[in-house]
């Protein structure tokens, strides 16, 4: 007689035997009564732990279903990394608009530069040869045309007042400085919107504690 | 009456329909429960954990894969949060009260009563390991195969058999008295 089989009985039990395995077992099993007692004790085993009735207090389904929707928080659908993104894009958008900017600044003082020594001619127009004035203002005062109406005109008086007294506020921030301000108006503006989109996650240990 | 697949289910509770993962609560509850339910052996905890399991599932459902059925998957949630809520709660469930079998006067008679079978049953199971009652709930009321096991507890598909081995081997020791082998002719 063959070995006992008794090592693969679980596994022929479940199911889980190759075909040939399988055959091996079944073949020993007809000619090895202690094999066949073995696996009928755990027939008998298998058929009382499935056997236990669900005697539950179980809540209806419908029940349950809604308590599960009510403990459900509110899911941002879109995976996660859209937030990290959007807080290290930003961020990084500003900085390469500030550094265009200050490029931009560089060209104009050179053009300043060159009308100012009379190297350029006087095709420029006139905006570009007042002194303290920032960049985007110039760029204004360009399109409202040579002669503006006098609405525009006020207009962009106050502007330039407006600009030349902020100019001289930010004027004491480097531009490292004013982008890193930027920065944590940025965080904070993100952080109270996340807080009114989710006011609070549920803490797991104390909803399973306070049932 | 029209049913939506499972799949499609899962994939419209993962653009965030909350009506679809109703649906999918609903369907699967009763077998979450009753696997929780096995492996903590307090019905109310259980439920607790089920609701726990599926609130989990729905903070992770951007990170399913469809390797492996939404079941499956939902199931390893659920022993992970029952494990979590044994280890939480051990000192309140009374799994230790495992009656000695063999210290007993057997009464194979009086005990072969449904009750008291079931009763033994269930004391028994609770009194084994929580990782290995682990395999031996999704294998015997799970339903899930050995490789579907190996996946959901994340182990391997050897450690599947011996904790399976073990649990049954354990469990028969258990309920030796009651457990009386007969001859059986092979048909
Ligand atoms: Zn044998």
């Amino acid at each position: 007689m063959n070995e006992h089989v008794t090592a693969w009985l679980d596994a022929y039990q479940d199911g889980e035997l190759r075909p040939a395995e399988q055959r091996r077992v079944e073949a020993h099993l007809t000619e090895c009564s202690t094999c066949r007692e073995e696996l009928a004790a755990r027939q008998v085993l298998s058929d009382w732990i499935r056997g236990l009735p669900k005697d539950l207090p179980f809540t209806p389904t419908e029940r349950f279903t809604a308590q599960v929707m009510l403990r459900l928080p509110p899911r941002h659908t879109a995976a996660p990394q859209t937030p990290a993104a959007l807080l290290w894009g930003l961020p990084l958008g500003l900085l390469l608009i500030c550094s265009m900017l200050q490029a931009l600044w560089g060209l104009i003082a050179w053009l300043r530069f060159g009308v100012q020594s009379g190297l350029l001619a006087e095709g420029l127009p006139n905006p570009f040869v007042g002194t303290t004035q920032s960049l985007w203002v110039a760029l204004l005062t360009v399109l409202g045309g040579v002669s503006p109406s006098p609405v525009l005109q006020t207009a962009t008086q106050w502007l330039q007042q407006t600009d030349r007294w902020f100019g001289e506020w930010l004027g004491l921030l480097t531009w490292q400085a004013q982008v890193t301000l930027l920065y944590w108006v940025w965080l904070l503006l993100w952080g109270w919107h996340q807080y009114r989109i989710h006011p609070r996650h549920p803490d797991k240990t104390e909803a399973i504690k306070s049932a | 009456m029209f049913t939506t697949s499972e799949d499609e289910l899962v994939h419209r509770a993962q653009h965030g329909d909350r009506s679809a993962f109703a649906e999918l609560v609903r369907r699967h509850h009763a077998h979450v429960i009753g696997v929780v339910y096995r492996l903590c052996g307090d019905p109310h905890l259980a439920e607790d954990a089920a609701q726990e399991a599926f609130v989990r599932a729905w903070l992770n459902l951007n990170s399913y894969r469809p390797l492996m059925p939404w079941r499956n998957w939902l199931y390893r949630i659920a022993v992970n949060v029952a494990l979590d809520t044994l280890r939480r709660e051990r000192h309140t469930l009374a799994i230790n009260q495992v009656p000695e079998a063999r210290d007993r006067q057997p009464d194979p008679q009086a005990l072969l009563e449904q009750k008291e079978r079931e009763h033994l049953v269930r004391q028994a199971i609770l009194a084994l390991p929580p990782t290995t009652r682990a395999v031996l709930v999704l294998r015997e009321y799970g339903g899930l195969s050995y490789r579907e096991i190996a996946e959901a507890l994340d182990i391997p598909l050897g450690t599947v058999m011996s904790r399976l081995s073990t649990a049954r081997q354990r469990l028969r020791e258990h309920l030796a008295p009651w457990l009386a082998p007969q001859e059986v002719p092979y048909e």
